[in-house]
């Protein structure tokens, strides 16, 4: 930094101000003229005269500018208490004399008046020289649990990996055959959560947490979370339309089949992280006002995934982390999660005359940013098996939203908000690719036996996710038997699925017998053998005019001979052989 | 409950399902024996159907349904479905409530009914009412002799089956024993399972044996199974069977396995009518009539004789009127003889009613690994249907399609090649169109034998295949069934009817008899390519795919 360009940082303020600074710096006779002053101020500050300043600041002024100087160029409270446990408590100022801090603090007054004045930014011509005085904080680790989470009564550990990883082809097998539907909010309807309970490998995150002791009595139910996260997921991924009608898979649904489920694991996650049409925060059903004018006030939910996943990343794999501690990391993250951009004056609990979310201390980081961040865990990246989850019932379990207007009549904010401690799993840090690779734990052996004769037999359990897969493409002859059909493979096929999956899924019992080989290989080349040639348009035409048409190089390239006195020509070339037609002095009708 | 340490799985639909590697394989084996019905048995496992017949099955043999349930019960994997347990006892249940048995004043039969309130129930279901005589007492109702038979087919399908301990007429003697050294001087016994399939039969003499199903591999000694249990009743025994080659064949081995001698067994056909202690008789003649609406002038030879037993040889394939003569002979011991108990006409009850239950069941790929049938290579050769051959298939109408596929001209040239290639192993070409196999015939200059074969010319054909003295014989639709060729190795099949199974097993059966060497036999089946003689084709084989057999499958032959 030059002496001129700090100058010019100085021009702007008032000669009372410079001489408050120049007074502060320990000058005695000041100059009179603003710009004197300026330069003099400036002096000081340069060189030397820095390094003196930062050295009668104390330990956490000097972290706070420091801070400040390596992240954005100003003081954030928030961020300073949240990483560094810091609280910069504000001059005292004598209105008359504003350099003059009551509190005794040299320090503050120096940053507050000196470095960055009252916008707390750091005055942009010393935040290189300063950087070069200070170096940046490193961020303090985030403080894990030693072991297990301390026990609650009623906690439940969730481990999620190996459900993830069995439930995942299950559900997009099951998204295939149409039995899921999203409604407009990219949310499933309630048959689809119905539906999917079948290939759910385990049971549901809260599934009987209803018998546990002091859980009675409530008029505030749960939900489903897994089978909720799954169908949204899907869509959120793209992976299915959840639309009636037809295949409900697409090719990314498709290519996510034909991968192994931790890889297909990390495909849905990258991809979920990114989509922005669907608003995981809608479901905290209990703030109410999100649709409508309401949605305007949030901000994107994919910058909101993108900062807990960065930091995500930064956890140790398998150790526990406290909700609240990563909470107040998050918070002292570079980028501050906001799930509302403006103050949300929409949303409100229960009944909006009653007031809004909008009120200075009813949108705070734990009403909105830490119930979205469990929201998340808990439905989403548990769901991927990014995270096991500890859980106590959220029947009270969080009660900082009581002070809330229509709050009273609530027992929970959020169904997450049992929600006490996460880790990050082997497969989570696969996922967020904080490793390279995973180990997948080695596929279950095979149930199914094929036979030559056609027949699949299942000698144990099939799991539901298999057997949509068999029903989809052989033909059921009992409950625990299929036949292949060249007859069923083709329609499979028609429909769009890929026999590669079939056979690889069979090919997991052991070697196929030839006999199914080969009717698997016919079955592809009869499927493949007649190909789509487009649309046609046939017209009639008089025999003689046929052969001259036909015979003529301008209009013969487009035509094709379907009877005596029949043309056709494809749709693509109409206009052209019109055209053609018309040139030759004939005319067809449109 | 999953307990992989146990064999079965046992099915709502009351089909059970086994793992044949599973160690637990021969306890399941012999469970299911007594109480189902071995529907198939592929490599890996073997389904079987629980029926109420199966059932009635198990109670006809004596053996107790609970203990039954039990040990399904302590077999089954899965816990065991509820249908399957009172679907037993229902059915179980009803065994037992009728038994036929011979009037005290032998002046008749009489049915006992457990209750009188059933015996009065049975009066009233349709069909029964007019094969019943009077009440005798509340639960006793006579039976017309004539009627015993009629009456427990009707009974049978009305859910009713009858326990008939009326028992058999002796029939008239014969002394009659199976050799111990063949004429030829080699030692001959019957095998483990040929003994046991007769005890099985027999019963130890009780009223509950005497009559019923045997179920054998083709190759597996049917024939001789036949013999040793007329051996053991020693009586008069009249043998019916399929063609006049195979009454020939029954002949032949008689005379080569028992003590019988040629004035005691005679043949009973289209051209010789000779009724002898031992009569072998073809179903045809049997059934034959002058006009459509004429009556059958030999149906009475069951009467002619006073038989002791009456053998059903490929008891599936037994024509309507043979059940209408077998039910009024239900006073002689019947012996049924088959490869397998499905039939067509889906008259699976009459055979359990009219000839008895099904006593014995081995399955093929069991006999094969103890060596006692020969090891069997399917290979489906498809060939391309080329040229002018393939412009007539496309053009051919729909029904005539698959015989345009059948004579493709490139099957030819493969069966030199597979001639060529097993050049020590006696061969037949089988085939259905006896055009096409003249064509083979000639271009190949090999014997042909066709049903217009004159039976000495047969014979003799016969005769020098066995002798090696003509390598292999082309061969139509009459060599499907009991046709013993004892050295034929290799079968080459150029067309079949469309999608027979049975022809398909019956034709691989006339190679099963055990083989000097390896033991080994080997099956091709041509067929053209992309044409309705693959869909067939994979039809026909099904059956022995269910069996355990594997067929390769390669395109076109070098």
């Amino acid at each position: 930094m030059s002496l001129p360009e700090l100058i010019d940082s100085f021009a702007l303020r008032t000669a009372k101000e410079l001489r408050s600074l120049a007074y502060m710096l320990g000058q005695k006779n000041l100059p009179t003229r603003q710009g004197d002053l300026a330069d003099l101020v400036a002096r000081q500050l340069h060189g030397d005269g820095l390094a003196q300043t930062i050295a009668r600041m104390n330990e956490s002024e000097r972290l706070a500018l420091a801070d400040a100087v390596h992240h954005k160029g100003y003081i954030d409270p928030v961020r300073l208490k949240s990483r560094f446990g810091v609280t910069l408590r504000p001059a005292e100022r004598d209105p008359r004399h504003p350099g003059v801090d009551r509190s005794g603090n040299d320090g503050v007054r120096l940053l507050v008046c000196v470095l960055i004045g009252d916008t707390r930014e750091v005055i942009p011509a010393l935040v290189e020289p300063l950087k070069a005085l200070l170096t940046a904080p490193p961020r303090p680790p985030l403080r894990c649990c030693d072991g297990d989470p301390p026990a609650e009564a009623g906690m439940r550990l969730i481990h999620t990996a190996t459900i993830a990883l069995r439930e995942f082809h299950g559900v997009l097998r099951l998204a295939e055959t149409g039995a899921l539907r999203c409604t407009d909010a990219g949310f499933p309807t309630s048959s689809s959560q119905r539906a999917i309970l079948a290939v759910l490998a385990e049971p549901d995150v809260y599934d009987g947490v209803a018998d546990l002791p002091g859980s009675g009595g409530t008029s505030q139910a749960i939900g489903p979370i897994r089978p909720v996260a799954w169908p949204t997921l899907m869509y959120a991924c793209s992976y299915s339309p959840m639309t009636a009608g037809g295949r409900q898979l697409t090719s990314e649904g498709t290519a996510a089949m034909a991968m192994p489920a931790h890889c297909a694991l990390r495909d849905c996650c990258e991809r979920w992280s990114k989509a922005s049409d669907v608003d995981e925060f809608r479901r905290i059903d209990a703030i109410k006002g999100q649709s409508g004018r309401g949605a305007d006030s949030f901000s994107d939910p994919a910058d909101r995934r993108a900062i807990i996943l960065d930091q995500l990343r930064l956890v140790p794999p398998g150790r526990w982390v406290a909700l609240a501690d990563f909470g107040r990391w998050l918070q002292g993250a570079d980028e501050r999660l906001r799930v509302c951009d403006a103050a949300p004056w929409e949303l409100y609990l229960s009944e909006k005359r009653y007031g809004n979310l909008g009120f200075n201390g009813s949108h705070g980081w734990e009403i909105l940013e830490m119930r979205y961040l469990a929201v998340v865990l808990v439905e989403y990246l548990a769901t991927l098996g990014v995270v096991d989850l500890a859980l106590v019932p959220p029947w009270g379990a969080a009660p900082d939203y009581r002070g809330l207007w229509g709050a009273d009549d609530l027992d929970f904010l959020s169904r997450y908000d049992g929600l006490r401690a996460f880790r990050v799993t082997d497969l989570g840090a696969y996922i967020l690719g904080s490793r390279d690779t995973f180990a997948a734990p080695p596929p279950a052996p095979s149930c199914l036996r094929v036979h030559a004769d056609g027949s699949v037999v299942a000698t144990g359990v099939v799991p539901v996710s298999d057997r949509i897969l068999l029903d989809g493409w052989l033909q059921s002859e009992t409950e625990r038997a299929w036949r292949i059909d060249r007859d069923r493979l083709l329609r499979a096929c028609e429909e769009g699925r890929r026999l590669d999956d079939l056979r690889g899924f069979l090919a997991q019992a052991g070697p196929l017998p030839d006999a199914v080989s080969r009717l698997m290989d016919d079955a592809q080349r009869r499927f493949t053998a007649i190909t789509d040639a487009g649309s046609w348009r046939a017209f009639h035409v008089p025999e003689e005019l046929a052969q001259l048409l036909l015979g003529d190089p301008r209009t013969g390239k487009y035509l094709r001979r379907l009877e005596k006195d029949q043309l056709a020509v494809r749709n693509a070339d109409w206009k052209a052989a019109r055209k053609a037609i018309r040139a030759m002095g004939w005319s067809c009708p449109e | 409950m999953n307990d992989p340490s146990r064999p079965l799985i046992i099915q709502g639909d009351l089909t059970v399902l086994v793992e044949v590697d599973h160690p637990r394989y021969a306890d399941a084996r012999e469970c299911l024996a007594h109480c189902a019905e071995l529907v198939k048995s592929p490599e890996h496992v073997h389904s079987w159907r629980i029926t109420a017949l199966s059932v009635w099955n198990t109670c006809a043999i004596g053996k107790d349904v609970s203990a039954t349930l039990r040990m399904l019960a302590e077999l089954s994997r899965f816990p065991l479905p509820e249908t399957i347990t009172v679907r037993l006892n229902e059915w179980a249940g009803r065994w037992g409530k009728l038994t036929l048995e011979r009037s005290p004043l032998d002046d008749g039969l009489v049915l006992q009914c457990r209750d009188a309130a059933l015996a009065g129930h049975i009066r009233t279901l349709p069909g029964i009412h007019h094969h019943l005589g009077e009440q005798l007492s509340a639960c006793a109702i006579q039976v017309p002799l004539l009627e015993r038979g009629k009456l427990k087919v009707a009974l049978t399908r009305a859910g009713y089956p009858v326990d008939d301990r009326a028992g058999f007429t002796p029939g008239e003697a014969l002394s009659l024993a199976m050799r111990k050294e063949l004429p030829g001087g080699a030692p001959f016994a019957l095998r483990d399972y040929q003994h046991a399939a007769v005890d099985a039969f027999l019963a130890g003499g009780s009223t509950r044996g005497g009559s019923g199903v045997l179920v054998l591999a083709c190759g597996a000694g049917k024939t001789v199974i036949g013999l040793a249990a007329a051996a053991q009743v020693g009586a008069a025994t009249l043998v019916l069977t399929t063609s006049t080659t195979a009454v020939r064949q029954w002949i032949s081995e008689a005379l080569d396995k028992t003590t019988l001698t040629p004035d005691q067994i005679g043949a009973f056909d289209g051209t010789v009518k000779d009724l002898r202690p031992v009569t072998v008789a073809t179903y045809h003649i049997l059934t034959h009539r002058d006009s459509a609406t004429g009556g059958f002038p030999h149906l009475d030879l069951f009467q002619r004789r006073d038989w002791g037993l009456i053998i059903y040889d490929e008891v599936h394939q037994l024509p309507a009127p043979i059940f209408q003569v077998t039910a009024g002979v239900q006073a002689r011991r019947r012996l049924g003889l088959t490869a397998t108990l499905v039939r067509e006409d889906q008259r699976e009850a009459e055979v359990f009613a009219l000839i008895g239950p099904k006593r014995y069941d081995s399955p093929w790929r069991e006999l094969e690994s103890q060596g006692w049938i020969a090891s069997a290579r399917c290979t489906e050769v498809r060939l391309p249907l080329t040229g002018a051959a393939f412009a007539a298939y496309c053009q051919a109408d729909p029904r005539r399609k698959l015989r345009a596929a059948a004579e493709n001209p490139a099957k030819l040239d493969a069966i030199r090649v597979l001639l060529a290639r097993h050049p020590a192993s006696p061969a037949l070409v089988i085939g259905t169109y006896v055009d096409q196999l003249g064509a083979i015939a000639d271009s190949l200059d090999l014997p042909l034998l066709t049903g217009s074969t004159p039976q000495p010319r047969r014979d003799a054909l016969y005769a020098d295949f066995r002798a090696g003295r003509i390598r292999a014989l082309v061969v139509s639709k009459v060599a499907n069934f009991a046709v013993d060729l004892p050295d034929a190795a290799l079968a080459i099949e150029v067309s079949g009817s469309f999608g027979s199974r049975q022809e398909e097993a019956q034709r691989l059966g006339r190679l099963l008899r055990p083989k000097p060497g390896d033991n080994v036999a080997h099956f091709y089946t041509l067929v053209s390519a992309d044409t309705i003689e693959q869909d067939f084709a994979l039809n026909r084989q099904r059956f022995l795919c269910e069996q355990g057999y594997h067929y390769a499958i390669v395109d076109g032959i070098a």
